[in-house]
């Protein structure tokens, strides 16, 4: 019987567009509007390339231009010498061409457009040199004996610390957007478990009622309809990742990440059952319901806004700890950049203990329900 | 006024999906937006500060000096421990590097050796980390220096933090934009995908409601003319359009007085007077595709949503590729936010192109009403 209501569950879930527009296209929508929004920030904004500037000398400096030339040789070059008037330099300034205008006079000086990293690596360029150029000219005056050795270190460029990296994962904290979409379709399934809660309720309508009256196992229907949902938002999920892949969005530790889909969605359907059972009120309510829930806790896992767990996590951490949103989206994360599985474990056993309660609640809140008359 | 009224109460009952979405925007600018974009105005260079966090189990004069010079240049920010996983974590957010200095600092002296003593976590290839390790590198090379020439410790700090703070000139564009944009710019800005939104999910329900079979034919038996019923209506959109928008604006004028009661506080009410008037167009057009409320949903989600990324909304507009401004101008998104930005100061082309985006906003909008005009009499026809 079990197999039977399993087998006829599932093709109206197949068959409910509404629920399938939700937990797959919505999410590819999303996913693929952010990939176009998105595109290689990362690489344009955080990973770092040469500084692009044009030299104005009225009286050229030979050797500020020797350490600016250095220091746009080579495959770790900082800057981008370019060559043009003043006036193609002030435009592309203006259009963003270009970082800044370096000026040689009788002071170097410069000129920009915003602030920023890249400027004030430029700014501190050319302060170095002025300042290596004073602690010379400073040691010629006090101590002309040791001005080699000062210059020697000054030439130098040897780090005066260790350079350590905490992960050969991928950094990109754009990549989150595309976790935060995983934990937002799952708490999405919640709106279709919510609207089948009421086909399995007596009170909830017609269908319900006729449910009720058939001589089946309650628990079998209940199980067969849960399992159903689960399988097809699972079955979702994994078209989406399988879509994200296709972009190009670094996901590594697939069977992994399938575990945490798959605990994700359960999540998602115990929470709609729950809502659709523990809640006395109209369809529409329980479904604003859900979608108040499902979204709130989505926007708090950094879907539309990046920081916000950031604030969250020095704040009040515990609601971090709790939100299924963010605990799914930190297994992606975690797979993603840790080099062991002790966060995802983590995050994987508090997901487990939530949809073990969920599942709890809604089992107790549909079991043995008695009315009246029908 | 009966079908003006009708169309009131019927709004009325869908007001909670409103509410829902700017109490969630409000909340999220409360709380995070505002916190966060202090746009202060670019007349003076300032130097951009790394964020970093420093951890040292020297605790030598020498490594005390260098623990005061980054705190001078760059934002501290302590954090639970130098485990791993923490730094790790830190590193991903905001976080441009953490600092570990070891015990036996002191020893290297400012030397080559130090590096044995220090080690500095951040992500490899990044701007952030070039410029944080440039600028530990630039006082130990100093200090190094000077302590060479033969100065003393106390000597070479002194030294070394004088000739630091000396700078060369640095001078601004003309049209100078700022480092960031302000918390009032992105109030409006998110404003497009909560408009867009809001404007389809509850006036397409209730224009469904009066388009419905019962309360049409009611209406169509009174003594109404059909001119009139429209007018109604049409009054009623335009009602509730100029109802949310004033909100909004109010909210702005709370949040914001500094900057919005201005003249610029003009131009953002025009601008959102437009965009209303777009959003309203898309409400009715949604209204004739579909008459089911998931549906509407999905349709007001996927409307909002893909013009809000495509269109400088989530996105800061300096940072879209080139390809996806191109398919930007096919969306009235564009122009609003085109608008906001100019607003704001940071386009060279001057308050020229507002008006041209106000007129494209309106465009966008009659087109729309006349493309769902089209569309109810086609199926009016083929009934």
């Amino acid at each position: 019987m079990f197999f039977h209501n399993l087998k006829y569950a599932f093709i109206t879930m197949l068959k409910n567009k509404m629920g399938l527009i939700w937990c797959l296209l919505f999410p590819i929508a999303l996913g693929t509007f952010m990939f176009l929004a998105f595109g290689n920030i990362y690489d344009a904004e955080m990973v770092f390339h040469k500084i692009p500037v044009v030299i104005v000398a009225d009286k050229p400096n030979e050797n500020l231009n020797l350490v600016l030339n250095n220091l746009a040789k080579g495959d770790d070059a900082l800057l981008e010498i370019k060559d043009m008037s003043e006036e193609k330099a002030l435009k592309a300034l203006e259009d963003a061409k270009i970082e800044a205008i370096i000026y040689e006079n009788d002071e170097i000086s410069m000129k920009i457009k915003d602030s920023g990293y890249k400027t004030t690596i430029v700014k501190s360029i050319l302060d170095e040199y002025n300042k290596k150029e004073a602690i010379v000219n400073a040691t010629l005056q006090t101590n002309p004996g040791e001005v080699q050795k000062v210059l020697e270190i000054l030439m130098g460029d040897k780090d005066y610390f260790t350079s350590k990296k905490t992960t050969d994962g991928n950094m990109n904290p754009l990549n989150y957007y595309f976790f935060a979409i995983f934990s937002m379709s799952c708490l999405f399934a919640s709106f279709t478990s919510c609207e089948k809660t009421n086909s399995i309720q007596a009170n909830a309508g017609p269908l319900g009622l006729r449910r009720s009256l058939t001589p089946s196992s309650k628990t079998s229907l209940v199980l067969a309809e849960f399992t159903a949902m689960v399988l097809v938002q699972f079955i979702a999920e994994c078209l989406t990742l399988v879509y994200f892949l296709i972009l190009g969005i670094e996901i590594s530790k697939i069977p992994a990440i399938l575990l945490i889909l798959l605990i994700g969605s359960v999540i998602g359907v115990s929470l709609g059952i729950v809502v659709g059972s523990v809640f006395n009120c109209s369809d529409n309510m329980k479904q604003t319901i859900c979608i108040v829930i499902s979204m709130a806790l989505a926007v708090l896992s950094d879907l539309c806004v990046n920081g916000i767990i950031n604030m969250i996590e020095h704040s009040a951490p515990i609601l971090n700890r709790i939100n299924p949103a963010v605990l799914i989206s930190n297994s992606f994360y975690a797979l993603n950049v840790y080099d062991n599985y002790s966060k995802y474990f983590s995050n994987l056993a508090t997901l487990t203990a939530m949809a073990v309660v969920l599942l709890t609640i809604s089992i107790l809140s549909l079991r043995r329900n008695k009315y009246a008359s029908v | 006024m009966q079908v003006f009224k009708l169309y009131l109460k019927i709004f009325n009952a869908h007001k909670g999906q409103i509410i829902m979405y700017i109490g969630i925007f409000i909340s999220v600018l409360v709380f995070a937006i505002i916190p966060n974009n202090v746009k202060e105005e670019e007349s003076k260079f300032k130097a951009t500060k790394a964020i970093y966090s420093l951890f040292d189990y020297d605790n030598s004069e020498e490594s005390k000096l260098l623990s005061s010079y980054l705190k001078k240049t760059n934002k501290f920010v302590k954090i639970k421990d130098d485990k791993l996983s923490t730094i790790q974590d830190e590193l991903y957010n905001d976080f441009s590097a953490v600092v570990i200095i070891k015990k036996g600092f002191s020893s290297a002296s400012f030397s080559d050796r130090a590096s044995d003593y220090m080690e500095i976590y951040s992500v490899p290839g990044t701007t952030q980390s070039i410029y944080f390790k440039s600028s530990v590198n630039s006082y130990m090379n100093k200090m190094n220096a000077y302590l060479a020439s033969g100065c003393s410790l106390k000597e070479a700090a002194e030294k070394t933090n004088e000739i630091l703070a000396q700078s060369i000139d640095v001078s601004f564009t003309e049209k100078a934009s700022g480092s960031s944009h302000s918390a009032i710019y992105y109030y409006f800005t998110y404003l497009a995908w909560i408009l867009a939104c809001t404007f389809i999910l509850s006036i397409s329900p209730t224009l469904n409601s009066l388009d419905a079979n019962e309360p049409k034919r009611r209406i169509a038996c009174s003594s109404y003319k059909f001119s009139r019923i429209n007018t109604e209506i049409y009054l009623g959109l335009f009602v509730t359009g100029l109802g949310i928008s004033l909100i909004l604006l109010g909210a702005a004028a709370v949040l914001f007085s500094k900057d919005f009661l201005t003249v610029k506080g003009a131009f953002y009410s025009l601008n959102i007077l437009s965009y209303s008037a777009v959003s309203i167009g898309f409400a009715l057009l949604i209204s004739k595709l579909t008459t089911s409320d998931p549906i509407t949903s999905m349709y007001a989600n996927v409307i909002s949503l893909g013009m809000s990324f495509l269109s400088g909304v989530f996105v800061p507009y300096e940072l879209l590729s080139d390809t996806v401004i191109k398919i930007a101008h096919c969306l009235p998104a564009y122009y609003y936010v085109s608008n906001i930005y100019n607003v704001e100061g940071n386009a060279s082309k001057g308050y020229g192109t507002f008006f041209t985006n106000i007129g494209i906003q309106w465009l966008f909008a009659i087109a729309l009403i006349v493309i769902a005009t089209v569309i109810e009499k086609n199926k009016k026809l083929s009934k």
